[in-house]
Order: structure tokens, then sequence, then C-alpha cells
């Protein structure tokens, strides 16, 4: 068996970032809990805020945990060394450009309708991924949009903005 | 009896339903041979396109993908040494050994015929069992329920992640998801943070597909110049006496898998390591070492992981309850069709659960088919520049969700989940508990409070009845030995359990 496949290992990979992530998850449960406190009718155990309380707590408690776990881990490693790596391991180019792309896809979706923006997020996206060159992802991204224009109108009956 | 065999018999006769079950099982192949793709995201993006569709075409296209799916990440197990899907993780173990001597069609041949075995078995094993499980679920108070959700969130928490907090922290979080909206009960808006839009909830459909589409998009584009390396395939058709000589390893892994499969939250990928691990110590004389080539190696996950499909759907159809993701995704998709599995699907639409069984069926002869043939265009579709593919699957991802209510903003809330996801994916968090605890919320909630109402919320009445009904007892201590095993406390007591036993056996 090839060390590391059972599930249930303890966690031994360096993730640069996981830190800041979780601090990030405890500020979000925290904000959970707090905005569950506030679900009016909180006077028994069956009202519509008790659950939401519970399950706030959950999340708390585990994020804690995780951090408290791997303190010694954490403790490796300064906060300014962290923040450089963590680029390279969450934030490369490929990720950030194309979260940019897909952000200016959403942009123009509403106002220049489907077939133009799509057509234009697959054309940039294939360049961009070094899937084809500018002509064959032209060509490519034509036919493919064909193909899902043709398969979504007709057959799951889906009708494009 | 008549009626039942002629829902069975259903996707058999009518060509439409043969044709779409072939189409899933060939489609879920190769997207569960594409790393990267997995049968999940297929299925939660299949849900959007055809929630027009009548339930039974949906149906069989969807149980053909998971058949598929879940068996075609073993190909690229074998054949590239990526496993297509997590099911397919073991199967590599063995599998791409044999391919570098050569055998390369031989193990495509053995995991093809093990998992359609598996699969068979586990079909037999949903249509014994289901009819039994639905009638006594019947029993079932809104506390065992509740008791069940958790049980499922914990298993699949503490079974497929290297942290059991990581796997509690997204179960809960797909609670939490499930719980934005109006309050079911009394009409109360939660989390809705005055936004009128928000008061219908955020769509299932839009989270499964941002966390399992776009998410696992993203972390594919770190890694875009991967190529792999092909092997050549010749004498696919496994002998029977090879079979036959493996024959009770093969029904040992399918009743593992079945087991496995029916636990709520476990699915194929569990049983896999499961049933290798299980092969590696039952079987004294492999055909070579494990980890080297054994055929051992290759039949015992490929049968654990498709006998876990018959598996999940027990509790699915039988208790509502997801046996795995992609169980979860599919009781998302009936309740689309405005079916509701639990208790009481079987008496309400009893041709539902043998029209699945003959889907199941159909399909596993299908895998067979199609397992057997079409190697060469397997080599051409798994080649496909991820530059080109991923693009198309964001842009089906956004079709998909645009299509759930043909609004740009469910596309947003997809898109973020899509990029939170990712995170989740990159520090280690697994995804599988987000989609569970988004279906099991509701459960788990309306459980909790029915039972506590009942109680006239006293918490003490409320744990005393989880601790007197014989069911609600069985369930509270399995849930509490569950807890228990994932903390240091135990793993030091079965240390000195193992330390002692060992000087035990010394002495003598």
């Amino acid at each position: 068996m090839p060390a590391g496949v059972w599930p249930m290992t303890e966690q031994t990979v360096q993730r640069p970032g996981e830190r800041l992530f979780l601090w990030f998850l405890l500020a979000f449960s925290v904000f959970i809990l707090i905005a569950a406190l506030k679900i009016p009718h909180l006077e028994n155990l069956s009202s519509s805020g008790a659950f939401p309380i519970f399950i706030a707590s959950i999340m708390i408690s585990t994020t804690v945990r995780i951090l408290w776990q791997n303190r010694k881990r954490y403790a490796a490693s300064t906060l300014r060394e962290e923040c450089r790596q963590v680029h390279a391991f969450a934030f490369p180019g490929n990720v950030v450009g194309y979260a940019l792309i897909l952000f200016l896809y959403i942009l123009t979706t509403t106002p220049l309708h489907f077939l133009p923006s799509s057509f234009g997020l697959l054309v940039v996206s294939f360049i961009f991924l070094k899937g084809a060159s500018p002509l064959r992802s032209m060509v490519i991204a034509g036919g493919t949009l064909a193909g899902i224009y043709v398969l979504f109108q007709t057959i799951f009956k889906v009708i494009l903005w | 009896m008549g009626t039942s065999l002629q829902y069975f018999l259903m996707p058999i006769v009518d060509i439409k339903l043969l044709f779409l079950t072939a189409v899933g099982t060939f489609c879920g192949i190769y997207v569960g041979a594409i790393p990267g793709l997995s049968v999940t995201m297929a299925v939660s993006i299949l849900i959007s396109f055809t929630f027009s569709w009548e339930v039974d075409p949906a149906l069989a296209l969807m149980i053909g993908i998971y058949t598929g799916g879940v068996y075609g990440g073993s190909r690229s197990a074998v054949l590239l040494n990526i496993p297509g899907a997590p099911a397919a993780v073991a199967t590599g173990f063995d599998g791409y050994p044999l391919a570098k001597l050569g055998e390369a069609g031989k193990a495509v041949g053995l995991s093809t015929t093990a998992s359609v075995i598996g699969g068979v078995l586990g079909v037999v094993a949903f249509a014994t069992a289901a009819p039994i499980i639905s009638e006594y679920s019947l029993m079932f108070a809104p506390r065992d329920y509740f008791l069940l959700a958790i049980m499922g969130l914990l298993l699949v928490g503490s079974l497929s992640g290297e942290s059991l907090a990581k796997g509690v922290f997204t179960g809960a979080l797909g609670v939490l998801l499930s719980m934005v909206g109006m309050d079911t009960f009394t009409g109360q808006g939660r989390f809705t943070f005055g936004s009128i839009g928000l008061m219908t909830g955020i769509h299932y459909v839009a989270i499964m597909i941002g966390i399992f589409g776009v998410s696992e998009a993203f972390v594919q584009l770190h890694d875009l110049d991967v190529k792999p390396i092909k092997q050549d395939v010749t004498k696919i058709i496994p002998s029977w006496r090879l079979l036959s000589q493996h024959m009770y390893l093969i029904i040992k892994c399918a009743l593992i898998g079945i087991g496995v499969g029916a636990l709520p939250g476990t699915g194929g990928d569990i049983a896999a390591l499961l049933a290798y691990g299980h092969a590696r110590r039952s079987v004294k004389k492999p055909t070579r070492p494990f980890g080297e080539g054994a055929y051992e190696g290759v039949i015992a996950p490929e049968t654990a992981n498709n006998a876990a499909i018959g598996g999940a759907f027990i509790p699915m159809l039988t208790l509502g309850i997801p046996g795995d993701a992609v169980t979860a995704v599919l009781i998302g998709a009936l309740f689309i069709h405005g079916l509701k599995p639990g208790p009481m699907l079987m008496i309400e639409t009893p041709h539902l659960f043998w029209y699945s069984t003959g889907c199941m069926l159909l399909a596993n002869v299908f895998l067979l088919i199609l397992g057997l043939s079409g190697i060469k265009l397997f080599a051409k579709i798994v080649e496909v520049r991820k530059g080109l593919l991923l693009p198309i699957i964001i842009m089906i991802s956004v079709i998909g969700t645009y299509a759930i209510n043909n609004s740009i903003y469910d596309v947003y809330w997809m898109l973020g989940f899509g990029i939170f996801g990712y995170f989740l994916k990159m520090y280690g968090f697994q995804t599988g508990p987000v989609i569970l605890g988004v279906i099991l919320g509701p459960l788990m909630e309306t459980g909790y409070r029915q039972a506590m109402a009942d109680q006239h919320n006293r918490l003490v009445g409320f744990i005393s009845q989880l601790l007197v009904n014989p069911l609600s007892l069985v369930l509270t201590l399995s849930m509490v030995f569950m807890i228990l095993g994932q903390t240091q406390f135990w793993a030091k007591v079965r240390g000195r359990f193992r330390q002692s036993h060992g000087s035990a056996q010394e002495e003598l």
C-alpha cells in the first residue's frame, strides 16, 4: 500500500495560507453565530434560531480544533513567510487570470447576452490556457457554442438569455 | 408482482429509455475516466438540464452516468496511472504496474468484469433489502432521522478526508446553507440579511455545480500540462478460469461494497480502499505481490466500488438519506421532479423502485459491452487538452445553473461557491460533506425540532428518548462510538490493548 493513501492519516502536508484561511473561516463562523442569535423568537429549543446556533457552534468549535491541532506546524513559519508562499500555492497565474476572465464574463454577460459573451469567454479562455491558437480557438468556440445552443435549446429545452 | 416486473422491464422495452441508459453509461465512462471530471460534477450539472423532462428518462440518464462514471475512473488509473475518480485510486495500485508489465488489456478486462459482477450483486442487494428496510423505516421516529443524518455527516467527515474536524466543518457548512431562507415551520427568514431574493434560499443545484464543477476546474488549472503515458492494449476479455478462481474474493468484496455503500455518507471510494485492504490481508498467495501487478489488487477495489452503487441506493430510496455524494445529488434531482425519497416513496410511487432497479441492471449490461470496447476512442478523448476542456466545463456549468430558474443571480452564486470550493479543496477540506449537509440539513433540522417539540422543549426529555427507545439507542451508541473512535483517548486504549495482547501472545 503506497504511503498516505488511507483515509484519516494525520495531516503532514504544508499548505501555505491554511492558517489564514482557517482564521477567515473562524471569523465567518462567529459572524454566523451572531446572525443566528439575532433570529427572533428564540424562546425555546425548537424555535427558528435554535438549530442555526447549534450548527454555528459546531463550525466554530471545529475550526478552533483544527487551529489548535496544527498549532505547532503553523508556528514553524512566520505570517510574513506564509504570505509570501501563498501566492504560488493558492494564487498561481492561471487561477488568478482565469478568475479575472470569469469576472469579466459576469460583467458582460447581461448587457451582451449569451452568445456573444460566451463566445468571447471561450475564445479568451482557450488562448489564455494555451488550449489552441487564436484562429483555432475561434473555430472551436464557434463549433462548441453552436453544439451547446442546439443541444440545450432543443433537447434540454433551456431558454438561454 | 406483474406490475413490478412491468416497471422493472420498462427501461429495457422502451427504446428511448434504453437509449438514454446507454448514452448515460457511455458518457459516465468517459466523464469518470477524464481526470478532473467527476461523476458528482456530471450528475449535478445534468440535473439542471433534465428538470423539464419526465422523471423516468432523467433517472435513466443519471443512473447510466453514475454506473459508468464509477467504473470509468479505473481505466485512466490502469492506463495512465491517473485515477479518473476517487473510487479508482486503489485500482491504480496494481492496475498500473500490470499495464507496465504489458498486461494493460487484461487489467482493463478484469476491472470491467469485476465492476459488472460487483454492480449486479449490488443491484440484487438493493432489490432484496430496500423493500424490507422501507417497511421497517416507517417505524423511524423524527429523532431517528435526526440521528441518522448526524451519523451520515460524521461518517463522511471521518472517512473521506485527513481530519474529522474538517469533514464535520464542511458538513455543518452544508447544513447552514440549507437553512438560508424562510423557515418552513414558522415562515421566519434566516440568514437573509434583509434580502428578499434570499428568502427562497440558495438553490442547492447552484451550490452543487459550484462546489463540484467550477472548483474542480480551478484546481485543475494548477497542472494544465500533465501529459499521460499511453499503453498498448490487447487481449481485453479475461478468461473464465481467471474469473472463477477469484469468484470468492469478488463476492466478499461485493459484500464490503454493498455494506459501505449502504452506510449513510460513504461511497465507492471508501469501499474500494477497504476492499483492497481486505484483499491484501486475506489473499495468501496473490498472482504477484500486491503493488506489483496482482490481479487481486484490481479485482477487489473494482468489485467493491461498483457494488457500492446498489448499496448507496438503499438508504437513498428507503430513508431519503444519501449513501454518497452522487446519491445526495440524485435526491436533489428527485426533489426537483416533485418526489420525496424516504419511507413513503415506495408506497406513493412504487414504480420508481423497480424502475431504478431495472435501469441499474441495464446500465451494468451496457457497462460490460462498452467497457470491453472503444479503447482507442478512450485514448483520444482522455488526451483532450485541459485548456480546451475546462472552459467548456465552465460554460456548461453556467448554462446548467442558469437553467434552474432562468436567473443570472444563481450563476453568480454558483461561481462564488466555485471559488470558495476551490479554497476548501486547496486547504484539505473535503467538499462532499457540503452537499451531504445541504441535502441532510432539512431532514436533520425537522427531525430535531419535531422530536424536541414532542418533549415540550425539555432537553432532558429529548435525551431520554434517545436512550429509552431501542432503535434510537442503537443509533445513539453508534454515533458516540464514531466520535470516540476519532479521539486520542481511543487511540491510546487501542494501543495499550494491542501491546498487552502482543505480550500475552509472546508469553504463550
